[in-house]
């Protein structure tokens, strides 16, 4: 059995690895700069997106690429099928199979979708986003986590929270509906 | 003798009894009434002929004015986030305290239950145009691109029944949608729950709006706000001040002059009560008959109750005329006098009623049970409360009335008379050769310009019109009018059709919805039905039939009923205006309706009439004046009235105001009273009595304090009506007894 008030080789070995892990780990969280100074993400983004609705069997997916530019975000979806939607502060429009852009559906409710804060939340603007929400933010292992609580009465009715990880950049979304419907947009590796 | 005047006397205070009782009875229940929220009302469509415009467009202007009238709309912006929607809130909560208030949200609910209950039915497509197979695979391709837009509202039991999100399309095409200029700013919008002409809904709106305005302009929240409430609130507030300085002057310039003539303080209570009297039966008769008075009545009609202080003053004169004689004999003196001229008031007012205009008819009763009571009060009341001056008093107030009587003569010298014709007759000539007039309603009144900018700002951000104009569109039924709109609708570009909020859009006739159904089920249903279901992973069957809804309050009060017919209402923004009078001239049943050119028409229509009417007045005054004096001469009392009213609207014109109908109406009045003053001056000369002079004038002055007053009035047509009186009572009075001391002399030379 070995003397069992010493520490194997083996175990001081595990234990030095975790403590490097560990020190390395927190080491990580503090280099994660908070979630209101980071500068918004902007380029072309890979996406995926899936967007889960309670009483549906499966999970509606779709892949694409989102161009996010300082005032405007293109939202590009490849798979299933070619849309293209911009959404600015402003509005929302929809392009379907290439064709002349006409306000999405949902355009009717621009004055509600303007106080979703969609754009900063697709670009992960924390300054702005605070305009929409009140958030709470807390450490974790991997860097940081954002709940997102509507200020509006109005958008509350649809949005119970969002949450929104990440570190240096803003990460992946998850938007849950007062109705339980989700939708999580993962960012996926920009390609060099 | 001594008996049949003590049965007189106990005849006499037996009336007055019962007269007593009668006018208590009558306060009490003008009390009650006056605490009633909808004693007074302000609505003024009231103005409007029941005759002279088609009944149907009549009903469809009234329920389009309720529709916008009660619609109220306020853009609320705020430097921080979210201030502007939490002001909006707390504005929200404290309109709709005691249920005055639905927001547009709440009606956006039921309009969206209805679009759902109906999707399969309706179409955004209008005239010839029809949902075909581009259109299908265009709803289909949206519809799937939705499910994956991040911004669009999808739920399982919304896929389940109407997969290709056909309500949302037809939400996105029918309903109204304030747009915005990209500010931040709220609108709150909806529609009041009784009508925005109540005065205490107009308290309430604005208590309400007022008091949320000083709680946030800590937080530099700022409002513009439009509806027809405020309208109707600041022309409330503006007849209110207009009443109060009126009436402040008026009751001045009347107690000076009861003071100075008759040098008793007591005269002014003596002249109140039968004030009170003649307000007291115009109010109790006008609450019996119409159960609430219009406020123009109130304007106008305190101004004719202040007519009736001439009976307390032409009893009160008979004091110092006969040295206070016993009442008998001071009655006796002036009662037939009197009784005439009562008599040819109400003749004169009474015409009011002949124009079947709601607000005259009240007007008419108003005077006339004013008159009546008041008659009766100087007669049965007045006299036997009268207290007596001391002797050593009466004496002096006889000398007094002695002295006013003469200096009455000198101010109307008798070489006055032939230059004062002369002119009247070049201003009346200058006056039938030029004589502008106005009938249009929008002059009669200005929009308060507060409420200008706002409706300006709430257009610019919103791009929401007020414009009451609205297309009407009847047949035999409902089916048969929303046909007509239809037909008129598919004339239209598109792009104006798209703007229109239509009832046969929303609830089409039952061919054009079995056609919609039959091409939403081929073009949308077959084809794209199965692969969607197949995405989603259900079963679905889109077009079962659901509950049936109840169409929307708001789409429900856009069609009515009348005279047997049916029509439906669609306002119409000024944008495109032009578009939809040139198809309506070219649609069948259908109307363009701006309620202001109606109105407009109606009230040329209605001068002319009254200027009929006067001159029927006229010689309805002429036959009474022959069967009750049966000479010819008696004409003679017509003259100076005449020359009145005819100067009244020729100073009005010289002061640039042009002849509309309330001018007209002004001659009423001259005739109704300005003729008393001629009847008064020749019952003297009959009676060989002098002294008549001196009352006349008293009464003369105090109509123009009541009622000449009114040219101080902001509201143009009270304005016009004020003016003519003032100069027309004046002149009547001056020529009243010219024109009969022409004929005594006249009679003098052939005696001679």
């Amino acid at each position: 059995m070995g003397n069992t008030g010493r520490l194997s080789r083996q175990d001081r070995a595990l234990l030095v690895a975790g403590l490097i892990l560990l020190g390395g780990g927190r080491a990580a969280a503090a280099t994660c700069p908070d979630p209101a100074a980071i500068r918004p993400r902007l380029g072309a983004i890979p996406f995926t997106q899936v967007r889960t609705i309670q009483g549906l069997p499966r999970a509606l997916r779709s892949e694409g690429i989102a161009r996010i530019e300082p005032a405007r975000v293109t939202w590009t979806v490849l798979r299933p099928f070619a849309t293209e939607t911009v959404i600015t502060p402003r509005g929302i429009t929809q392009s379907i199979g290439g064709q002349a852009a006409r306000p999405a559906a949902g355009a009717a409710l621009d004055p509600l979708m303007r106080s979703s804060g969609l754009f900063e939340l697709l670009t992960g603007d924390f300054k702005a986003l605070s305009r929409f929400y009140a958030i709470h933010t807390e450490r974790t292992d991997g860097g940081w986590r954002a709940s997102l609580k509507p200020r509006d009465g109005g958008m509350a009715r649809f949005i119970s929270g969002i949450e929104i990880a990440g570190c240096t950049e803003p990460g992946n979304v998850e938007i849950k509906q007062a109705n339980g419907d989700s939708m999580v947009i993962t960012w996926q590796p920009r390609k060099p | 003798m001594a008996a049949a005047q003590a049965v007189s006397v106990r005849a006499l205070r037996g009336l007055a009894l019962v007269y007593g009782l009668i006018l208590i009875a009558a306060f009490g229940f003008t009390s009650l009434r006056l605490m009633s929220p909808t004693a007074i009302q302000s609505d003024v469509q009231d103005m409007l002929p029941s005759n002279g415009i088609d009944p149907i467009v009549r009903a469809a202007i009234l329920k389009a004015g309720l529709a916008t009238s009660n619609r109220v709309i306020f853009s609320i912006a705020a430097p921080q986030p979210g201030a502007a929607a939490e002001a909006a809130e707390k504005l929200a909560a404290l309109l709709k305290q005691g249920g005055l208030f639905v927001e547009d949200r709440e009606d956006g609910e039921a309009t969206a239950r209805w679009l759902f209950a109906n999707r399969n039915e309706l179409a955004c497509e209008t005239g010839e145009r029809r949902f075909g197979q581009a259109e299908g695979r265009a709803v289909a391709q949206e519809s799937e691109a939705a499910l994956y837009n991040p911004a669009a509202p999808v739920t399982a039991a919304l896929l389940r029944q109407d997969p290709f999100f056909l309500t949302m399309r037809l939400g996105a095409c029918l309903a109204p949608r304030p747009g915005n200029d990209g500010s931040d700013g709220v609108i709150l919008s909806g529609r009041l729950t009784r009508s925005a002409f109540r005065t205490d809904v107009q308290k309430q709106v604005i208590t309400a709006f007022e008091a949320w305005k000083v709680a946030m302009a800590p937080k530099g929240v700022t409002v513009a706000r439009g509806g027809g409430v405020f309208h109707a609130a600041d022309g409330a507030r503006t007849a209110e001040r207009d009443m109060s300085l009126v009436g402040l002057v008026s009751a001045i310039g009347i107690v000076l002059l009861l003071v100075g003539v008759f040098r008793r303080v007591a005269a002014i209570p003596y002249a109140l009560l039968v004030v009170f009297a003649g307000a007291t039966g115009s109010l109790a008769a006008s609450f019996a008959l119409f159960g609430s008075i219009h406020v123009l009545t109130l304007v106008f009609g305190f101004a004719f109750v202040g007519i009736t202080s001439d009976y307390a003053i032409y009893y009160l004169a008979t004091g110092p005329l006969t040295g206070w004689a016993p009442l008998a004999r001071r009655r006796g003196l002036i009662f037939r006098s009197v009784t005439l001229c009562m008599s040819t008031s109400l003749l004169g007012f009474g015409c009011l009623a002949g124009f079947r205009i709601g607000v005259f008819s009240q007007m008419a009763v108003f005077a006339v049970a004013g008159l009546i009571s008041a008659w009766g009060c100087a007669f049965l009341l007045l006299p036997p409360i009268e207290r007596m001056p001391a002797p050593g008093k009466a004496g002096r107030l006889i000398a007094w009335w002695g002295r006013l009587e003469g200096w009455s003569l000198g101010i109307r010298p008798r070489w006055l008379t032939i230059p004062l014709l002369a002119g009247s007759a070049i201003l009346i000539a200058m006056a039938i050769v030029y004589h502008p007039t106005t009938d249009d309603v929008r002059t009669f009144s200005r929009p308060s310009a507060d409420l200008v900018r706002d409706e300006a700002v709430i257009r610019a951000r919103t791009g929401i019109d007020m414009s009451p104009d609205f297309l009407m569109s009847w047949g035999a039924d409902g089916h048969a009018a929303r046909r007509r709109e239809a037909s008129l609708i598919g004339r239209l570009p598109p792009a104006d059709a798209a703007t229109l909020t239509a009832l046969s859009r929303f609830d089409p006739p039952p061919e054009r919805r079995a056609d919609n159904a039959r091409r939403v089920h081929d073009y949308l249903i077959r084809p794209f039905l199965a692969a969607r279901l197949a995405l989603l992973g259900v079963a679905a069957d889109p077009q079962a039939a659901g509950a049936p809804v109840q169409l929307p309050h708001w789409l429900a009060d856009l069609e009515g009923q009348q005279a047997g017919r049916s029509f439906v209402i669609a306002p119409i923004p000024q944008a495109i205006e032009a578009a939809v009078r040139a198809a309506a001239a070219r649609t069948p049943d259908t109307i363009f309706v701006a309620p202001a050119e109606i109105y407009t028409r109606a009230f040329a229509d209605l001068r002319r009439g009254a200027a009929t009417a006067v001159v029927v007045a006229i010689g309805l005054l002429g036959a009474a004046l022959l069967l009750i004096y049966r000479t010819p001469r008696a004409l003679v009392i017509l003259v100076a009235p005449i020359l009145g009213g005819a100067c009244g609207l020729a100073a009005s014109l010289a002061l640039d105001i042009p002849l509309s109908f309330f001018s007209i109406m002004g001659l009423f009045v001259i005739f109704g009273t300005g003729v008393d003053y001629s009847i008064l001056h020749w019952e003297a000369a009959r009676a060989g009595q002098n002294g008549a002079n001196l009352p006349v004038l008293v009464t003369a002055i105090s109509g123009i304090l009541a009622l000449g007053m009114l040219a101080l009035s902001h509201s143009y047509p009270v304005r016009a009506f004020g003016i003519v009186v003032a100069v027309g009572l004046f002149v009547a009075y001056y020529f009243s007894a010219g024109t009969l001391s022409m004929l005594r002399g006249q009679d003098e030379h052939h005696a001679h």
